[in-house]
C-alpha cells in the first residue's frame, strides 16, 4: 500500500510517500522511499503553513505519478502544538476530501517509538509539550509500539512526574527474568528532559540521533495497518483550553 | 463554481457561488461555545473550526447540488483575524485547492465585506461609498471598482465599533455578545438621558469610541450602584445613540466629501435597528444586504475572489495567513 | 529619557502619547512592555504614542479582536507588536504559538491586560518596563512606570 504521510505536530515539518508491505509490515516493496523534512532555523517557530504543501508537491512530482501513487494518506494527530496539529489535519482533511483517498489518523508519539521498536526493551517516546512539559507514552519490552497500545498511555507530565514515571518504567523492565536492557526513550522532550530520564534509569541517546526526529516513513508504516474509520481524524490535544476547565 | 471558505473568527464559513456572482450555498457554522466565555476565546474557536469544517463542506457541496468536480476556483480568507482559526480554512483551501490542481485565491477579510455588495440578485454596481462596522472592523471606503484595494477615507483610531458595543455591555453587566443585548435593552430607555460623546469635534472621517468608552464607564460610577441598576435601560440608549451618532457623522462627511450617492453598509453592527432607522433619515440611496451576508460568511469571501487575482498552481503553496494588514519589509 | 520610577499625570491623550515616547527611549529589541489599567485609560493611546516614537508609521489601533497586532518599525526593530489579553481568562491553555508572531529578538512588545499571562510573557522576552494606567477623573490620568 503507497502511503502519503504528514507531520506537523513538532517543529520538523515531515512528509514522506512510502510503499508498504501490509503483510510483513516492516519491509517495504517497491519502494517509492521519498522524504522531505523541514527544519526551522534555530529559535524561528515551525513554518508548517507555508512548507508543508510545498513538501507534499515536492514529494509527489519526485514519485513521477503524482496522486495516482497513492493509496492513503497519513497523518499525525499529535500530541504537539496546538496551531501545527490544526495546519496538518486541516490539509490532510482537505486533501482527503478532495483527491477522493482515506484517511488515516496517527499518534506522533506512536511513531516516534518504532524507531526502537527492534530492541525488545521497553521504550518512552517523549515530545516537549512547551512551558516546561513534556508529552509522553510508554510502551513495556513485550510491547510492539507498531500494533499495541502503550501500556503507559499518552500523557502531559511535568518534569517531576515524568521521572516518576520513567522510573516505574525502568523497574518493571529490571525486575522481569532475564532483565531486559534499561528502557529507551526518544523524542526531542526526551533530549530536554535528559537529566530527569537519565536519573530515573532511562537511557537517551545522543541529540543528533535522528531516532529522536518524528519520522513521516514510521507514520506510512502505522497507517498501512490501520483501520480507517467514518469519524473525522481529531488532534491529540492532551490538555483542555482553560477557559472549558474553568467553566466546569 | 467558487468555493469559498472563512474562518477568521468565530463562525465555520463554507460556500459555494457561480462565476456570476449567485450564491449557490452560504454555510455558516455559528460556534455557540463562546458566549459563556464572554468573547472569543482562541483556542476555543481554532478547535471549533477543524472540527467543523469538514461537515460544513459537505453541506455546502450538498446544498449547491454540486461535487468538487463543479469547483473552477478556490478562495479563502487569509487575513485580518485571529491567526490559529485563519489558518484552519486558509490550510484546508489551499489543500483542496492542490489536490485539483485549481488556482487559488487568497482573500482580504474587508474585500469580503465590500465585496457582499457585488452577489446577486442585489448586485450594487461601484462607484459607492461603503461603511463596514463590525466586532473587529470600522472603517469608510470610497469603493470605485470591485478590487481588493479601495481608497481608504477613515477607519477607526481604537476600538471597532461592535467592540464598543461589546465593551459597554460588559459595563451595564449584560451577557455576551453584548450588541444584541445592548440594543434589545435600549428600547425600553431614553437614548437623550445621558449625553455621551462623539468626538464630533475631532476633524476627518477617522472614527473613535475610546472616550465613548470612557465616560459610559464614569457615569456608571457616578450614578453609584442602585441608580446606574435603575436606570441602565437609559444608559444603553444613550450609549447606543452616541455609536450610532459617531458613525452617522462621519458618513454624513463622507458623502459630502465625495459626492456618492449611495451608500453600502456592511459588518454585524448594520444589523443594529437604531444605526438603520438613521441611515434611512440619509436620503441618499441605503443599500444594506441581508443580515447573513453583513455577517461573517464564505459567499462575500467567492464574491471577492472573483475580483482578486488568483494564484495558479502551485504558485499558492506557501502562501501563509496574516493577523492585520502588515507585512514584512 | 526619563527615570524609573517613574510617576506622572497626563491630562490629555497627546500628552499621554509623549510620556510614552519618553518613557520608549529605554526600550531595547526584544523588549517586553506590560500596560495595566482599566477600560478606557488610555492603553491603546500609550502603545500610539510609543509606537511612533520607534517608527511605526501604521495607525495603531485597538488589537482586541485580533489579540495581536504588528506594525513594521524601524530598524534595528522589525516590528513593534502590540498584544491585547483582554478577552482570555488565561494563557496557561492557549496554544503556546498564541503569541509566537508577536515577542523575538528584533520586536519590542506591548501587552494590555497582562495579568492572565504573566509567567508565559516572562518567557517569551526581558519584561523591561510595567506601566499602570489609572483614571483621575475627566482627561486627567496618573501614570506610573516601574
Amino acid at each position: 500500500m503507497r502511503v502519503l504521510a504528514l507531520d506537523t505536530a513538532t517543529a520538523l515539518t515531515a512528509v514522506a510517500l512510502q510503499d508498504v508491505d501490509e503483510e510483513a509490515n516492516a519491509c517495504l516493496r517497491d519502494v517509492v522511499d521519498l522524504v522531505a523534512v523541514d527544519e526551522p532555523a534555530l529559535g524561528a517557530r515551525p513554518n508548517h503553513a507555508r512548507r508543508l504543501l510545498a513538501l507534499i508537491h515536492e514529494v509527489l512530482e519526485l514519485s513521477g505519478a503524482g496522486w495516482a501513487a497513492v493509496d492513503r494518506i497519513a497523518v499525525g494527530v499529535g500530541p504537539g502544538t496546538f496551531t501545527g496539529l490544526r495546519i496538518g489535519i486541516a490539509t490532510a482533511q482537505a486533501l482527503a476530501t478532495s483527491a477522493g483517498l482515506p484517511l488515516a489518523g496517527v499518534s506522533t508519539l506512536q511513531s516516534l517509538a518504532l524507531g526502537a521498536a527492534h530492541d525488545r526493551r521497553a521504550v518512552l517516546a517523549v515530545l516537549d509539550a512547551r512551558r516546561g512539559e513534556a508529552f509522553m507514552a510508554g510502551w513495556s519490552p513485550e510491547q510492539d509500539p507498531l500494533l499495541d497500545e502503550p501500556e503507559w498511555p499518552p500523557q502531559v507530565l511535568s518534569p517531576e512526574s515524568l521521572q516518576r514515571v520513567a522510573a516505574q518504567v525502568a523497574t518493571q523492565a529490571a525486575s522481569q527474568v532475564p532483565a531486559r536492557a534499561v528502557p529507551l526513550a526518544l523524542g526531542d522532550g526526551a533530549v530536554r528532559f535528559r537529566r530527569q530520564l537519565e536519573a530515573a534509569g532511562v537511557q537517551v541517546p545522543p541529540e543528533d540521533s535522528s531516532r529522536h526526529r518524528v519520522s513521516a516513513r514510521s507514520h506510512c508504516r502505522l497507517a498501512a495497518l490501520a483501520r480507517i474509520s467514518a469519524v473525522p481524524v481529531e488532534p491529540e490535544y492532551l490538555r483542555a483550553p482553560d477557559a472549558e476547565r474553568t467553566s466546569r | 463554481m467558487i468555493l469559498a471558505i472563512e474562518t477568521s473568527c468565530d463562525d465555520t464559513c463554507v460556500a459555494l457561488v457561480t462565476a456570476r456572482g449567485e450564491i449557490r450555498s452560504n454555510v455558516i457554522s455559528s460556534q455557540r461555545v463562546h458566549d459563556r466565555f464572554g468573547g472569543v476565546v482562541p483556542e476555543i474557536a481554532s478547535r471549533q473550526h477543524l472540527s467543523l469544517l469538514p461537515a460544513a463542506l459537505s453541506e455546502a457541496l450538498e446544498l449547491a447540488g454540486a461535487t468538487l468536480d463543479d469547483v473552477t476556483l478556490v478562495a479563502a480568507t487569509r487575513g485580518p483575524g485571529l491567526v490559529a482559526a485563519l489558518l484552519v480554512g486558509f490550510s484546508a483551501g489551499k489543500a483542496v485547492a492542490a489536490a485539483r490542481e485549481l488556482p487559488f485565491a487568497a482573500v482580504d477579510h474587508l474585500h469580503g465585506h465590500l465585496a457582499a455588495s457585488f452577489l446577486e440578485p442585489a448586485r450594487l454596481e461601484p462607484p459607492f461609498l461603503a461603511l463596514v462596522a463590525s466586532g473587529g472592523h470600522t472603517l469608510l471606503a470610497d469603493v470605485r471598482d470591485h478590487g481588493p484595494a479601495p481608497r481608504l477615507l477613515g477607519q477607526t483610531l481604537d476600538d471597532a465599533a461592535g467592540e464598543a458595543f461589546d465593551k459597554g455591555a460588559r459595563l451595564l453587566g449584560l451577557g455576551y455578545p453584548g450588541g444584541a443585548a445592548l440594543e434589545r435593552l435600549a428600547v425600553e430607555g431614553d437614548p437623550e438621558a445621558f449625553p455621551f460623546p462623539t468626538a464630533a469635534r475631532m476633524r476627518g472621517l477617522d472614527f473613535s469610541f475610546a472616550g465613548l468608552k470612557t465616560a459610559l464607564l464614569y457615569k456608571v460610577r457616578e450614578l453609584g450602584e442602585t441608580e446606574a441598576e435603575r436606570r441602565r435601560a437609559d444608559l444603553a440608549a444613550s450609549y447606543q445613540r452616541a455609536i450610532v451618532e459617531t458613525l452617522m457623522i462621519r458618513v454624513r462627511r463622507a458623502l459630502e466629501q465625495t459626492g456618492a450617492t449611495r451608500l453600502a453598509v456592511g459588518g454585524g453592527v448594520a444589523a443594529n435597528g437604531a444605526l438603520r432607522a438613521a441611515l434611512a433619515g440619509l436620503g441618499v440611496a441605503v443599500e444594506i444586504p441581508p443580515a447573513v451576508l453583513c455577517t461573517d460568511n464564505a459567499a462575500m469571501i467567492a464574491s471577492a475572489a472573483r475580483y482578486s487575482t488568483a494564484s495558479s498552481f502551485p504558485d499558492y503553496l506557501e502562501l501563509d495567513v496574516y493577523s492585520t494588514g502588515e507585512r514584512p519589509r | 529619557m526619563l527615570d524609573l520610577p517613574f510617576n506622572g499625570t497626563s491630562s490629555s491623550a497627546a500628552q499621554t502619547e509623549r510620556f510614552a515616547a519618553a518613557l520608549s527611549a529605554r526600550l531595547e529589541p526584544g523588549d517586553i512592555v506590560l500596560i495595566s489599567g482599566e477600560l478606557g485609560t488610555g492603553k491603546t493611546t500609550f502603545v500610539r504614542g510609543a509606537a511612533r516614537s520607534l517608527g511605526v508609521s501604521d495607525q495603531v489601533t485597538s488589537p482586541t479582536f485580533t489579540i495581536g497586532q504588528r506594525y513594521a518599525a524601524a530598524p534595528p526593530l522589525d516590528y513593534v507588536a502590540h498584544v491585547d489579553l483582554y478577552r482570555l481568562q488565561s494563557l496557561e491553555h492557549e496554544d503556546p504559538d498564541l503569541l509566537a508572531d508577536y515577542a523575538g529578538p528584533a520586536i519590542i512588545t506591548f501587552v494590555e491586560w497582562p495579568a492572565v499571562g504573566l509567567e508565559r510573557l516572562e518567557s517569551l522576552g526581558r519584561i523591561a518596563l510595567h506601566v499602570t494606567l489609572a483614571h483621575r477623573g475627566g482627561d486627567e490620568r496618573r501614570i506610573e512606570a516601574a
